[in-house]
């Protein structure tokens, strides 16, 4: 039976861990170090089948296993997998996870641990015991607590419990002297493992560790050297200590009153000699005169030693060097100094491992997205959605909303329904506009503000006609922004204690934009016969589906939105389409909507405004009434009302192609802002832009790609408004 | 996996006592999202003791029943506590924001319909 260590093959017996077969073999598992085989330091990992940093000495040896050393100089190269297609396959994650529920776990199988396993029985719990030689590799605590564990087949286990018992035991203590990085040095354990697997060590020196003084051979350990002035000659060195260190790091790497460590994991240690030279830390190549520097630099506190000098962050987290290091900082502060913070994970993961079960953020689909493919549309994730962003050729789609008809899927918009008796002063203290003199039947354009005043999301409020007169609205919001208005509506009126109810309708009411200058034909053949004026609403049926019907424009032509139940959406929509077909209706996408809009001047919330926008920034002062007695933002807006303004939103015009969105605006050499929004209109024969203007004087002309751009009001299209209210 | 179906009933925002007191008729199962909030499934009308309570048709949830069984499966992509039997769990299965309600014999699991085929995928 043979593995592979750096592509030569090496016999290994039954029962050899990978690190044993080594040693067996006459060599080190790396480029030498002391051996513990027990899972504590770093010295044994390698790279074993394509995973780097595997404990050599806790992995069995099988046929055809490959060992490659790590580089003795750096860490071994990263290995990326090919890249995969985001949009064909959001979830990453191979590796299997499982998540169990346990009143106690108990980290450890020895005396304490089935100590602790026992009493938690016999309080009637249940108890979930986690060993290393039961095939349970723990690799980190976290508050919960959880407990994170690989498993010997490859799959991940995370342990949800009340209560955790660390009962890990000691760990034997590595040497620090100067050779301690030579091959051929094991703790006392280690050789006993050895010995009992039949591997022959040659003529062995056995020293206590605080009376070794150091070690001597080329690369591998010949002569050894006590503080008593004696020399050894030997094949290998056996490092032997009366003293354990606790084996606490699970338990550092969590502050949680349900997290308790017991046994020899708990108990009081006495710290080794002060080091005065070699190797502290041989995860990260530390040496005591690096300590020493680092000390005289002033960093005088083992969590900022650790930080200057990389000692203690290495593959062991601390398993081999933290006694020495404690030493060392005991003796120069003369303080007795507690370990550092333990940082998960204790073992080496791969991204795979510690990405068992992460998911992506998951995108919606709206009712009409099998529609959408079905027409031949490039879908593309938008503000938490799946949404078609052309259908072939956006151009055909402006056009058909300009000259003809078009449907678009706004289902994504956030929609809300409000009442109760407190409704309209709640909204009235929301939005910055008057809410009060909206009539039943009628919408309102409404921008949401934060409390500095800033845009955070726009939308519609229509008011509801009641049979009981009652107050009852019905809210929109954009398509990224309804869940977080949500949250933001019912945060304030439950700070306000007022008598309102709110209900989320995004995910169940889908909505067809229907827009263009026949949109009204259209409807009236499908039913709708007397349909809206604008920004009047109104609740009707539209080819037999009961629908809520919102006439606005985003467009710049005449739009009806009409809002249904999301079960009935394909039915709309293929009723619209079959009915528009004479007509030369054809569905546009986000593509050709944004070209749209901007033709318009409208703004897009998150991509023409930047965190700090305000209103009066954005040009839409009109959607504020600093009149009103209160409402969220107005009091940072009147505070600064006089002050002079700083950056704005401008239109901007220029001829040629549509530069980049993002790109620089220039005046006079200096970059002053940049273009948030282009678009070479071929209705309009020239690019239109949105763009931040950031130092004042703001400038008429400015320089974008090269060319001379021009300061214009917006709406560059309709300036007037006549083709969306006709 | 089979396809989801639509779970059909109410969803009702109203003061959280007119929930507490309302009379479901028989079949109907009450998943209280919130004290204010609940999906009343199986039902079409309700009389609640609030002027002002919002009674909606409920469209935007899906749902499959699952054996105890196919539920183990999916237990292991819930990192939060499973709820009590009959009691609604909301959180992030795999991911992807859904509800349970364990019982004796089955689990109901409920996803907005938006979102289905993200669940399933990750799942199954």
């Amino acid at each position: 039976m043979r593995i592979a260590v750096d592509g030569e093959p090496i016999e290994y017996a039954d029962g050899d861990s990978v690190a044993v077969a080594i040693v067996r073999a006459g060599q080190h598992p790396q480029h030498g170090g002391t051996l513990c085989l027990a899972g504590d330091c770093g010295n044994c990992c390698a790279e074993i089948d394509g995973v780097a940093f595997t404990r050599t000495c806790l992995t069995s040896a099988r046929p055809g296993l490959r060992v490659t050393r790590h580089p003795a100089v750096g860490a071994p190269a990263l290995r990326l997998e090919p890249p995969v297609d985001p949009v064909a396959s959001p979830n990453f994650a191979t590796t299997k996870l499982r998540r169990l529920h346990a009143d106690v776990v108990v980290i450890g199988a020895g005396e304490s641990g089935a100590a602790a396993a026992a009493e938690a029985r016999s309080d009637s719990r249940d108890v979930m015991v986690l060993a290393g030689e039961m095939g349970h590799d723990v690799v980190g605590v976290y508050p919960g607590p959880v407990v994170i564990v690989r498993l010997a087949n490859g799959e991940m286990l995370h342990v949800h419990a009340h209560d955790v018992v660390i009962a890990t035991g000691a760990a034997e203590l590595h040497p620090v002297c100067d050779g301690n990085m030579l091959r051929g040095i094991y703790t006392g354990a280690a050789a006993e493992r050895l010995r009992a697997a039949g591997v022959d060590l040659g003529v062995v020196a056995t020293v206590e560790l605080d009376q070794l003084s150091r070690v001597e051979g080329d690369d591998r350990v010949t002569v050894v050297h006590t503080i008593d002035g004696s020399t050894t000659t030997c094949d290998s060195l056996v490092v032997t200590s009366r003293n354990a260190a606790p084996r606490d790091l699970l338990a550092r790497m969590v502050a949680d009153p349900h997290v308790r460590t017991v046994g020899p994991a708990a108990a009081s240690f006495e710290l080794p000699p002060e080091p005065t030279s070699g190797t502290v830390c041989p995860c990260s190549k530390v040496m005591v005169e690096d300590l020493q520097m680092v000390w005289d630099k002033g960093f005088q506190h083992i969590e900022l030693v650790k930080r200057a000098s990389l000692c203690g962050t290495g593959t062991c987290q601390g398993g081999a060097c933290m006694p020495h290091l404690r030493a060392f900082v005991t003796a120069k502060s003369g303080q007795l100094t507690a370990p550092f913070t333990g940082r998960p994970a204790s073992r080496q993961l791969t991204i795979s491992e510690a990405a068992a079960d992460m998911h992506l953020d998951p995108f919606r689909r709206t009712a009409l997205h099998g529609e959408h493919l079905a027409l031949g549309a490039r879908m593309d994730r938008f503000g938490g959605w799946w949404r078609p962003w052309n259908y072939g050729n956006f151009l055909d789609e402006y056009w058909a909303v300009r000259e003809g008809v078009s449907l678009g899927d706004v289902s994504t918009l956030g929609k809300m329904i409000v009442t109760g008796p407190d409704v309209v002063e709640a909204l009235e203290r929301i939005y910055p506009t008057t809410i009060h003199d909206i009539r039943p039947g009628r919408s309102r354009y409404v921008l949401l503000l934060n409390e500095r005043g800033h845009l955070i999301d726009d939308g519609m409020v229509c008011r509801e006609a009641t049979e009981d007169g009652s107050d009852r609205f019905v809210l929109t919001f954009t398509s990224g922004g309804a869940s977080f208005a949500e949250a933001w509506i019912r945060d304030w009126i439950e700070s306000w204690d007022l008598d309102v109810h709110v209900l989320d309708r995004t995910l169940g009411i889908g909505a067809i934009n229907v827009t263009g200058p026949l949109a009204g034909e259209l409807l009236r053949r499908v039913g709708l016969s007397d349909p809206p004026r604008f920004l009047q609403h109104m609740h009707t049926d539209v080819a037999g589906i009961p629908c809520h019907v919102l006439r606005l424009s985003f467009t710049g032509e005449a739009s009806f939105e009409l809002h249904h139940p999301s079960v009935h959406s394909v039915e709309l929509w293929q009723a619209l389409m079959a009915a528009g077909r004479e007509m030369g209706v054809r569905p546009h996408g986000l593509q050709a909507l944004f070209a749209l809009r901007l033709e318009k001047g409208h703004v897009i919330v998150g991509m023409d405004t930047e965190m700090d926008s305000t209103p009066r920034r954005l040009n839409m002062d009109w959607a504020v009434k600093l009149d009103k007695e209160a409402f969220i933002g107005r009091t940072a807006l009147l505070r600064t009302a006089d002050l002079d303004d700083r950056r704005k939103l401008f239109g901007l015009t220029m001829d040629g192609p549509a530069p980049v969105e993002g790109a620089p605006i220039w005046v006079d050499g200096d970059i002053v802002g940049h273009v948030t929004s282009s678009f070479r209109s071929p209705g309009l024969g020239r690019t239109v832009m949105l763009g931040w203007q950031k130092h004042t004087p703001f400038a008429n002309t400015v320089t974008i790609d090269g060319r001379q751009a021009h300061v214009t009001h917006t709406p560059f299209y309709d300036p007037e408004g006549a083709r969306a209210r006709a | 996996m089979r396809a989801p179906e639509r779970l059909h009933g109410l969803r009702v925002v109203a003061k959280p006592e007119a929930i507490d007191a309302a009379v479901l008729p028989v079949g109907a199962t009450l998943l209280r999202i919130a004290p204010d909030d609940a999906i009343i499934t199986n039902v079409a009308t309700l009389t609640l003791d609030d002027p002002f309570a919002i009674l909606e048709p409920e469209y935007a949830f899906v749902h499959w029943r699952l054996s105890l069984d196919e539920f183990a499966e999916v237990a292991d992509h819930i990192e939060w506590p499973l709820p009590s039997p009959g009691e609604l769990g909301q959180g992030l299965i795999a991911g992807v924001p859904a509800k349970i309600v364990i019982t004796s014999d089955d689990v109901l699991l409920v996803v907005s319909a938006g979102l289905a085929h993200e669940l399933a995928e990750r799942l199954w």
